[in-house]
């Protein structure tokens, strides 16, 4: 475990928490996910990923967690190149990094308290340290009176608290969130943003992927905007879009 | 690890899919049930045939001119093939032996009283140690001057060798089909397992996305098909013990004497239970293993 340990262990101010070095992603020779990008997020910054449908956005975030391996280039995540890593590693990365699916990927069978338990069983949790955190966390995304509902038995911004919930169960170092706000009203959006905030000034490293212009404009905080795969625009206290 | 949460994880899969988990269980029961009604008919084929093959006896016949020196020579060669390991044991049957047991067969012995003299040849009676080496014993001493040269050395070799060909197919034929059935019910129940998997792949893709183990996945679907193993053997040791005593005992008890007499041992129940719930946990859980391997590449 030791090594994953340094993961979770990474704290603001040690250096950067995520390195792309002339990252490129080829699904297929005609299929260019990311393409020859470059770039750092220091531990504890919070960012946004924008860019149109189809620029990479979780292309970046699959990279990240290691869903995918990257065709060219480096990925670095808490000093740990994602190249060189056994695969019976990977586990111990996923539990370092929180992920916040855009398509939720709860678990269908189960209730939320197991969905998120779940995500703690893995790491060997006692059974006292999950009757103790799931209720708690689910308290902090006001799921409280929701725990023995099954996942199609709730709406979508609820099954978007679940997932976030699992991931930040963990407590991770590094939070990544795949458009968490897609498809809410603006009221549920501003909720699930002030949680990921919040998360934030605990010292997590949060990067949201979104199209939401109007949030990232209010949040005022650092963009990278992706075009095809290429970075176009990386700008710290940005809007959605840059102004001339 | 912890086994009460995976036992728990089975469970709950089990639960949740009532079907499948069904039908992986009357699989089990089906090639179990099979595998544990040839088992002792193949035991008991076999058995019966070894005991054919002790019969299975070399005579040597003695002239009646040889000297007492020469058969004692004989008898030394016959110590010497025992040392050897070829013979098991032999005995010397006398003409008054060979008269008196002819006696005993006879339905009239009262012709022989007619007999002038005892026309009966003395004898080593031989038992081979391998019924396969008789032709090797006959060699090593047809030629010996204490053989009548007549009569000389005879062993039933048609009855002989087919016996043995019958018990030398039995035997792999058993085992070939033992073999089979095994390797149909683990692919039988990795197919259904399969079924079970490929309708959760998404499942399992989601536990990997969040940091499990390929163990910590696989350990409730090992223990799932185990589970279904052993029930499914289970109901077929039950099954197979009603036939049994239903039919199986009732007719040994019907049957003639030559059938119930027989020592062909074969299994006892107890034994070949525990051999086939054994086998339904161990299938159960190849099927399983097996099967997941390739939805784990995540
Ligand atoms: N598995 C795949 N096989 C082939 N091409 C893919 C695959 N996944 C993504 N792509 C392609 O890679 C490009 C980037 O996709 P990606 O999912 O990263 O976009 P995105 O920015 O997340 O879009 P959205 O905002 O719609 O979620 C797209 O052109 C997409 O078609
Ligand atoms: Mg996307």
């Amino acid at each position: 475990m030791g090594r994953s340990e340094r993961l979770s262990e990474l704290r603001p101010g040690d250096g950067p928490m995520v390195i792309f070095d002339g990252v490129t992603m080829e699904y297929a020779p005609d299929a260019v996910g990311l393409d020859d990008l470059t770039l750092s997020i220091e531990s504890g910054e919070f960012v946004f990923m924008v860019g149109p449908s189809g620029s990479g956005k979780s292309t970046f975030i699959k990279l990240l967690i290691r869903e995918i391996e990257a065709t060219k280039g480096t990925v670095t995540v808490g000093g740990r190149n994602l190249a060189g890593m056994r695969r019976n590693r990977v586990p111990y990365l996923r539990r370092a990094i929180g992920c916040v699916f855009q398509d939720y990927a709860l678990l269908p069978g189960r209730s939320v308290s197991d969905n998120v338990a779940y995500a703690l069983q893995v790491t060997g949790e006692s059974p006292r340290g999950i009757r103790r955190k799931v209720p708690e966390i689910l308290g902090l995304v006001g799921l409280a009176e929701m725990s023995d509902r099954l996942p199609d038995e709730l709406s979508g911004g609820e099954q978007q608290r679940v997932s976030i919930a699992r991931a930040f169960v963990n407590h991770p170092r590094l939070l990544i969130a795949d458009e968490p706000t897609g498809n809410l009203d603006p009221d549920t959006s501003i909720g699930i943003m002030q949680l990921l905030y919040r998360i934030n000034r605990t010292g997590t490293t949060v990067i949201m992927a979104t199209h939401d212009r109007e949030m990232v404009d209010k949040m005022q905080m650092r963009v990278i905007a992706l075009e095809h795969g290429r970075l176009v625009r990386d700008q710290r206290q940005a809007r959605y879009a840059s102004v001339e | 690890m912890r086994p009460r949460f995976f036992i728990a994880e089975a469970l709950r899969s089990i639960r949740a899919n009532a079907a499948i988990s069904t039908a992986a269980t009357v699989t089990v029961l089906i090639a179990v049930f099979i595998l544990g009604a040839f088992i002792p008919s193949f035991l008991y084929v076999q058995s019966t045939v070894d005991a054919q093959k002790e019969k299975v006896d070399i005579n040597v016949f003695i002239s009646d001119s040889a000297t007492v020196q020469q058969v004692n020579g004989l008898s030394s060669n016959l110590t010497g093939l025992q040392e050897q390991g070829l013979v098991r044991e032999f005995t010397f049957v006398s003409k008054d032996d060979a008269l008196a047991d002819l006696r005993q067969r006879l339905r009239d012995p009262s012709i022989l009283e007619e007999l002038p003299s005892n026309p009966l040849p003395a004898s080593f009676n031989v038992l081979p140690a391998d019924p396969e080496q008789s032709e090797q014993i006959v060699a090593e001493v047809e030629d010996h001057p204490a053989v009548d040269e007549e009569l000389g050395v005879r062993f039933a070799a048609d009855t002989a060798d087919r016996l043995l060909t019958a018990a030398r197919i039995i035997q792999w034929a058993g085992l070939a089909l033992i073999g089979i059935l095994l390797i149909a019910s683990v692919l039988l129940i990795g197919n259904t397992i399969r079924l079970s998997i490929f309708a959760r792949r998404r499942e399992v893709e989601v536990m990997k996305l969040v940091g499990a183990t390929n163990w910590f996945i696989r350990w409730p679907f090992v223990i799932e098909g185990v589970l279904c193993g052993i029930a499914g053997a289970a109901l077929a040791v039950v099954l197979l013990l009603v036939i049994k005593l239903a039919v199986v005992d009732a007719w040994i008890a019907d049957a003639d004497s030559a059938l119930t007499r027989n020592d062909a041992a074969t299994i006892g129940f107890v034994w070949l239970a525990v051999l086939l719930v054994a086998a339904g946990a161990v299938v159960g859980a190849l099927g399983s293993g097996i099967t997941l391997r390739r939805f784990l590449r995540v």
